[in-house]
């Protein structure tokens, strides 16, 4: 049996942060190799590692995976996550979308320059309330079930209770008035591996912090 | 009873049936028994015919237009109202197509399309509850109503073969694809960008294109000298890098100059017969970008 997947990423959430999580909700165990410095990035790309030039990079059952969604693809497939048949995966794609669409306003607030940065939040925080959050609590409320999609544990849920929790560092007001998806951030974050995952000492995340974005800065060579 | 009398059945029921319509009634459901009845008279495997496609009212059927170009030991079924395909292989034996790989000879899916014109249009499908994030692109498909254009990709190609054989060729046509489209997302956004950003970002595009997303196809096409990117067969992968490569064409020529093998590449797959013909004027392949275009957009999509 291969060993453990091993991700290639600098230290921080960024586009990597949804590939843990749906790992550790599959309880899988994987290692992580960080970029710290340009040069680390430089060395991949010179090895003929990444596809693109880019990472996130995903070291598993002997590929060497690049692009988030053909990674959280592999896995979700590897590890029952993507629904029994077509009709499923279409429903779990469409929703892991949205979430994707939302998530990565938020993931790209600590890059906004300070003056735009007010509109930004108010943008987010309005998608939430009028867009996202109704359509998922509506998905809910028509089925009945505990998750989005088959009444099984999917992507799609992992991908939207990872989403709920950076709602709620923005503004835990936001998820007020939708209690279906209220049940669903409890229900998913106590399954063991997900409860694991979310105590401290894990491999999670912190939020960006200005030390985090000038290193990420540094190490994409962004100005 | 034989599958030509079912077919003759079913032809009078459709005799009887009102004149043709242009788009399958919305509610209408599939009538999956007259599929059911030709897949059990039928001596050869359906399965194995690929791909093929579910009409959603299953009415049949008539010869196939003429331009497809069907060998005549297939027999075709074409959907007098939403004119989708059947590819029926007579035997098991003689069930691949004539013409080289299965990948030749897709069906053509045919498709309606409801433009959006006015604000008051959009405004319509998302009071409806049509759109699931109140957004556009939307396709109604199988009695589902999907957006999210990967989403739509994914089922369109999951359905109709295009998306490899097993997990390891799927997660590779997931890669190539996922790549072409940051490529691609570049040529959506460009008619939207300052006049003075657009000419910088035709050289960005340039650069990108050519060194980090074409010596990535080209060594792949080098290494297997395969027809394809992936399997030896027709996938998701190579009709979105045609589809890149050919606006990056419009906007610069000469973009292919370096690639040998993803000219050679280009031209093959263009000239494979659903694509050709989609190619062709008059077809429903849209047009360049222009100030129309940019216009119609900001309207119907600003607040």
């Amino acid at each position: 049996m291969a060993g453990k997947p091993t991700l290639h990423y600098f230290n921080g959430r960024g586009r990597m942060e949804c590939i843990r999580w749906l790992l550790a909700a599959a309880g899988v165990e994987f290692e992580e190799k960080f970029i710290e410095k340009p040069e680390d990035l430089d060395k991949l790309k010179n090895d003929g590692s990444l596809m693109f030039q880019q990472v996130p990079m995903v070291e598993i059952d002997g590929m060497k995976l690049v692009q988030t969604r053909a990674i959280l693809n592999y896995i979700a497939t590897k590890y029952n996550l993507y629904g029994k048949d077509m009709k499923e995966r279409a429903l779990i794609d469409m929703y892991s979308e949205g979430v994707e669409d939302l998530g990565e306003m938020i993931m790209h607030l600590p890059l906004c320059p300070p003056d735009q940065k007010d509109a930004k939040i108010a943008q987010i925080k309005e998608r939430t309330t009028n867009r996202y959050f109704p359509a998922f609590e509506k998905v809910l409320k028509n089925h009945g079930q505990d998750y989005l999609v088959g009444n099984k544990l999917s992507k799609a849920d992992i991908h939207l209770v990872e989403l709920l929790y950076y709602v709620e560092e923005l503004d835990p007001s936001l998820l007020a008035n939708f209690p279906l998806l209220k049940g669903l951030k409890a229900r998913v974050s106590s399954l063991p591996a997900v409860k694991k995952f979310l105590q401290p000492g894990s491999q999670r995340k912190p939020p960006m912090d200005e030390k985090n974005l000038e290193e990420a800065k540094r190490i994409f060579r962004i100005k | 009873m034989s599958r030509k009398t079912g077919a003759r059945q079913v032809m009078k029921t459709t005799e009887r049936e009102p004149q043709r319509q242009k788009v399958c009634p919305p509610n209408w459901l599939p009538n999956l028994s007259i599929l059911e009845e030709l897949k059990k008279n039928s001596s050869g495997g359906w399965k194995e015919c690929r791909p093929f496609v579910y009409c959603r009212v299953s009415h049949i059927l008539d010869t196939p237009p003429s331009h497809l170009a069907a060998p005549s030991r297939l027999n075709w079924l074409g959907c007098c109202f939403c004119r989708s395909l059947y590819l029926h292989c007579p035997s098991r034996e003689r069930g691949m197509p004539q013409g080289g790989p299965s990948g030749e000879l897709s069906l053509t899916t045919w498709f309606d399309e409801e433009f959006l014109e006015t604000k008051e249009q959009l405004q319509k499908l998302q009071d409806g509850n049509h759109l699931l994030f109140q957004q556009v692109p939307m396709v109604e498909i199988d009695g589902m109503k999907l957006v999210q254009t990967r989403s739509i990709l994914h089922y369109i190609a999951d359905k109709h073969h295009l998306f490899g054989k097993d997990l390891k060729e799927r997660t590779l046509i997931d890669m190539y694809v996922e790549g072409t489209l940051d490529l691609l997302e570049l040529l959506i956004m460009h008619p939207f960008l300052k006049p003075d950003d657009q000419q910088k970002e035709v050289a960005n595009m340039a650069q990108k294109a050519i060194i980090r997303y074409f010596p990535v196809f080209e060594k792949v096409l080098r290494g297997h000298g395969q027809r394809f990117l992936v399997g030896n067969q027709l996938s998701l992968a190579d009709i979105i890098l045609l589809q890149t490569i050919l606006a990056l064409e419009e906007k610069i020529p000469n973009i292919l100059s370096a690639f040998p093998h993803l000219q050679e590449y280009t031209v093959k797959i263009s000239n494979i017969p659903t694509i050709k013909k989609f190619l062709e004027p008059g077809s429903k392949k849209k047009p360049p970008p222009d100030d129309i275009y940019v216009r119609t957009v900001y309207n119907i999509f600003m607040p």
